[in-house]
Order: C-alpha cells, then sequence, then structure tokens
C-alpha cells in the first residue's frame, strides 16, 4: 500500500459501464519528507475521503476487494483514511543517499 | 519480495472493516546497499510485531494476503520476516 495526501477528484462521463457511481480521486502519494511528492495517481474511492486528507491505497486485486467488486476495471483504491502517522525522521536519514534529500525551499 | 526499513507507524479510524485489528507500519524499501530505493514510503501489514528501526522482509499481492491467510483482504503488502542483524549486507 503507499500513504497520499487526496488533492482533488476525476470525473469521466464517456467510461467503462461498471464504473458507474465509483468516485475518483487524484491522490499525491507522500515522499520521504512526509509532504505530497511529484507523482500522482488516480484511486477509486468507495471510503469517503475528501481533499486535504491523507489516504491509505492498495494496487491491484487489493484494491478491486476495496471496492467491493473484483472485476471492476480499476487498479488502484482508497482502503482506509489516515487518522495520524509518526516517522522517526533519525532513521530515514541513515538510509536516504544525502544528493537525493535537497532541502528545500519552504516557507 | 523486498528489504525494506521500518521507518513509522500509520493509524486510521474510517478505514475497510476487514482492516480492523491490523497494525499498520511506515516502510522505506532498500537497494542491496540498504539505502532507499523509493521516493515515497511503503505502507504494510504488521504481522510479526516488526518495530521501529528493523529491517524486514516485505511480501506483495496474493503472498501479502496469505501471510494474513486470507484472499479477500483489501491489502497489497504485508512485514513476513525481520532479517537478521548478523547476515546485512
Amino acid at each position: 500500500m503507499f500513504v497520499g495526501k487526496v488533492i482533488g477528484s476525476v470525473w469521466a462521463t464517456k467510461k467503462r459501464p461498471e464504473l458507474e457511481g465509483l468516485k475518483f480521486l487524484v491522490v499525491k502519494p507522500l515522499n520521504l519528507n512526509a509532504e505530497p511528492g511529484s507523482d500522482v495517481v488516480v484511486v477509486a474511492d468507495r471510503i469517503g475521503a475528501g481533499v486535504g486528507e491523507n489516504v491509505i491505497c492498495s494496487y491491484g486485486k487489493a484494491g478491486r476487494i476495496a471496492v467491493d467488486d473484483e472485476k471492476m476495471p480499476i487498479e488502484a483504491a482508497v482502503i482506509a483514511i489516515v487518522d495520524k502517522f509518526e516517522i522517526d525522521k533519525k532513521y530515514i536519514d541513515g538510509i536516504v543517499k544525502k544528493d537525493l534529500s535537497p532541502a528545500k525551499g519552504k516557507k | 519480495m523486498e528489504q525494506c526499513l521500518v521507518v513509522g507507524k500509520i493509524w486510521a479510524t474510517k478505514k475497510r472493516e476487514e482492516l480492523e485489528s491490523f497494525s499498520l507500519l511506515m516502510l522505506v524499501p532498500l537497494n542491496n546497499k540498504s539505502k532507499s530505493k523509493s521516493d515515497n514510503f511503503l505502507v504494510a501489514v504488521n504481522t510479526i510485531h516488526a518495530r521501529v528501526g528493523e529491517k524486514v522482509l516485505v511480501a506483495f499481492g496474493s503472498g501479502a494476503r496469505n501471510a494474513m491467510g486470507n484472499q479477500s483482504l483489501p491489502i497489497d503488502a504485508a512485514v513476513v520476516g525481520i532479517v537478521d542483524p548478523e547476515v546485512e549486507n
């Protein structure tokens, strides 16, 4: 699974009939600074996550199980809405190559 | 499977009911030099009481669901082993 922040929704009118009624979210997986990274993933959601929330998503068959239909033409779905997470930064600092984690110019 | 470092824990109240009572870990996949090989966190079910700071083996897909003994779970990653410190390379 991965954890990411919901940044929006996607709508499609012309689509596979199986997808009727299914909500799609745009999620940015959290990078090792625990901030939304540059990747973006579209996931199906039956849990009811909203923009700004962090969610845990599964890929593949687990994603189809998460929408209660293994015949769905999808391969990523929300399985949980995150309350909180705790990261021990010292372990991340120990495994990240220095050049891959530039100090971010944050406000 | 992949070798990963456990770097934290994650909690969710609103979730698929099958996940009730599962403990979820935040991990970072490692390369053969024990450095991160992903820019993102991996979330996996903790099946063997692994702790933060330990290097673990993570199984994906059906293998992860086998670790839970249930193929109908909406999970795709599970911690299935803790790497022995003395055989780290």
